[in-house]
């Protein structure tokens, strides 16, 4: 390790990055950086506790907390190498201000730092369940998403509600019902309770939510009676062939075995195909009447039609017919003028499709030319990185030298060049820094 | 700090119904309160050959951060074990159990085994000195009576 305050000591990088790697736990934890973690409760932490939610699957043993015994939470590891969440740690400390582990003395501002970055990006991976799972929110996410889900996303989430004099929170997904606080009876078990929280009684809590099946004698959720009828195997159904004329009614669970028998199953097919013309026909009715439309229109010069049919037409050939109104005489018949109007229309988008080529052609032109000069913009501060990177190494490793023989006095300093030596270098071979370096200082 | 401890006292119930260490059982967790719990000591110590202890942990709000208040628990069957350390109402003077000595690491399971050990290494048929003036007169609390006993001998 390098003594304090040499001029290196900025350079070294594990210190920048565990700096760096303390600040998003910081923002997301409340006040979790080792060094004393100040301010209580900031509102991001208010939102969502990460101590209390459940885990989709089995956490690793290396990512638990030893305190709360469940995932670290704004992982610190202290300088005897023991990881806990910072405010279990704080926690602890405040009543024995010894390391919980081993029970050595431990001084939570100097001794305790950020745990590196890659355990805290393991802990962000956790796939955990929305903390509103009870109220129904069934979504599994990476444990760095929930908050922002349940802060803006969820559905359940318990948010004022709406009414401005009420007082009470309301999910989220019921915001546009208006105020839900007013007492109403459980039809099913006569208790009273709030309006907001019948649904929730009536799915999960109620005695009486649940009710045999009159048909099939399975259980179901009163409040799902809709959901069991899609599928309830005794419900009577009518055979998938009823639009071809079988009448027959029967339970949904026969409906499979009758369907290969029905007598109406050859005329399927064909029905099929009967439906797919129905349909191509219908769209071709619909295109006639249009222009069965557009014709009358154009016999009437468009005056008689009301306005909301005429301007989708006028609209089409407006700009011909301003310019015909007065020649209209040349054209001997209908046939011919439609035939000059088909003419102006098609040079029309000839001229439209040219003018789009040139655009597009001008346009890629313009987008190699900046890409090549931000490609040569590029490799040159590759280059300058290069450089630099070298220059860095050179010194660092001039100065270990340096350090290394302090007190022995010899100016022969071991180490490598700056320049394509890099790669060459050998400690123990000895050569004169002072004459290179020292009168040609790298160009920075 | 609310909800920290239900959360992991439910975790650990979860892990001591399914295994326990040999010597302990868990015979009562009806809720995140008060638990009981079992020990024997398996060595032949004859001062506790062939007995059953039952132990008695309170949890309070800001368990495991503070310790959980353990006691032996005297019934038909379970008398309280003699120990130099050991009062004769059931209260236990070890230092882990006390606020200094009380690391949040600690367990349910592990204060049992510590409990276990502590009976197994001991050879005295004794109780704590002023055992009886002390079940007579003193009703504080077990965590304060920590200090009592190392004021005493320390
Ligand atoms: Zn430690
Ligand atoms: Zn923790
Ligand atoms: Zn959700
Ligand atoms: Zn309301
Ligand atoms: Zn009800
Ligand atoms: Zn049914
Ligand atoms: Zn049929």
């Amino acid at each position: 390790m390098p003594p304090p305050n040499t001029p290196e000591e900025g350079v070294v990088a594990t210190n920048t990055s565990s700096i760096l790697a303390l600040r998003p736990s910081m923002s997301r934890d409340g006040g979790g950086d080792g060094g004393g973690g100040g301010g209580g409760g900031p509102s991001s932490a208010a939102a969502v506790d990460l101590r209390l939610l459940e885990y989709e699957d089995a956490v690793d043993e290396n990512l638990i907390c030893p305190i709360c015994r469940v995932a670290l939470v704004g992982p610190v590891i202290t300088n005897c190498d023991h990881v806990f969440c910072h405010r279990c740690l704080v926690q602890a400390h405040a009543l024995n201000p010894v390391c919980p582990v081993d029970r050595l003395p431990l001084k939570l501002v100097s001794e305790t730092r950020p745990a590196p970055k890659i355990v805290q990006n393991q802990l962000d991976n956790l796939n955990v369940r929305c903390p509103n799972h009870a109220r129904g929110c069934h979504l599994v996410v990476a444990r760095s998403l929930v908050e922002n889900h349940v802060t803006r996303y969820c559905d359940k989430t318990m948010v004022p509600c709406p009414h401005p004099s009420c007082e009470h929170t309301v999910v989220r997904n019921d915001v546009g019902k208006g105020c839900l606080h007013y007492d109403v009876q459980c039809e099913y078990c006569e208790g009273n309770m709030l309006k907001a929280d019948l649904e929730i009684h009536q799915d999960q809590k109620c005695p009486n939510r649940k009710k045999d099946c009159e048909l099939c004698s399975a259980e179901f959720v009163r409040n799902k009676q809709e959901e069991h009828m899609k599928e309830c195997p005794e419900v009577e159904v009518s055979c998938k062939y009823a639009p071809f004329g079988c009448t027959q009614q029967m339970s949904r669970k026969m409906a499979e075995g009758h369907g290969e028998k029905c007598d109406y199953r050859v005329v399927g097919p064909v029905g099929e195909q009967l439906a797919e013309l129905r349909s191509e026909l219908t769209a071709l009715q619909e295109k006639d009447r249009m222009k069965d439309r557009r014709i009358k229109f154009l016999e009437n010069r468009g005056y008689t039609l009301p306005a909301s049919n005429a301007t989708e037409a006028i609209s089409d050939i407006s700009l011909p017919e301003s310019s015909t109104n007065a020649d209209m005489a040349p054209y001997e018949s209908r046939d011919q003028y439609f035939l000059s109007l088909f003419e102006t229309m098609e040079s029309k988008v000839e001229r439209l499709s040219s003018a789009l080529a040139e655009v597009e052609g001008r346009h890629s032109m313009m987008l190699i030319n900046e890409t090549l000069q931000i490609k040569d913009q590029l490799t040159e501060i590759r280059s300058t990185l290069g450089v630099l990177g070298m220059h860095v190494r050179w010194l660092m490793n001039f100065r270990l030298q340096e350090r290394g023989r302090v007190g022995a006095g010899s100016p022969a300093m071991p180490g490598s060049l700056a320049g394509n030596q890099q790669g060459t270098s050998d400690p123990n071979l000895p050569r004169r820094l002072s004459d290179t370096m020292r009168e040609h200082p790298p160009r920075l | 700090m609310s909800g920290l401890g239900p959360k992991r006292l439910g975790k650990e119930l979860t892990k001591i119904q399914n295994s326990l260490p040999p010597g302990i059982t868990l015979v009562s967790a009806d809720n995140l309160e008060e638990w009981f719990l079992d020990i024997q000591v398996l060595d032949q110590n004859p001062l506790y050959a062939g007995q059953t202890y039952r132990l008695k942990f309170k949890f309070s709000k800001s368990y495991p951060i503070e310790p959980p208040e353990v006691t032996f628990t005297k019934t038909d069957n379970r008398p309280i074990p003699m120990h130099p350390h050991i009062y004769s109402n059931g209260i236990i003077c070890l230092d882990l159990l006390g606020s200094q000595g009380w690391s949040p690491v600690q367990n349910v399971e592990s204060v049992c085994m510590s409990i276990q050990s502590m009976l197994t290494g001991n050879t005295k048929d004794e109780r704590p000195p002023g055992d009886e003036e002390f079940v007579r007169g003193n009703r504080l609390r077990p965590r304060d009576i920590d200090f009592y006993y190392h004021d005493n001998t320390v």
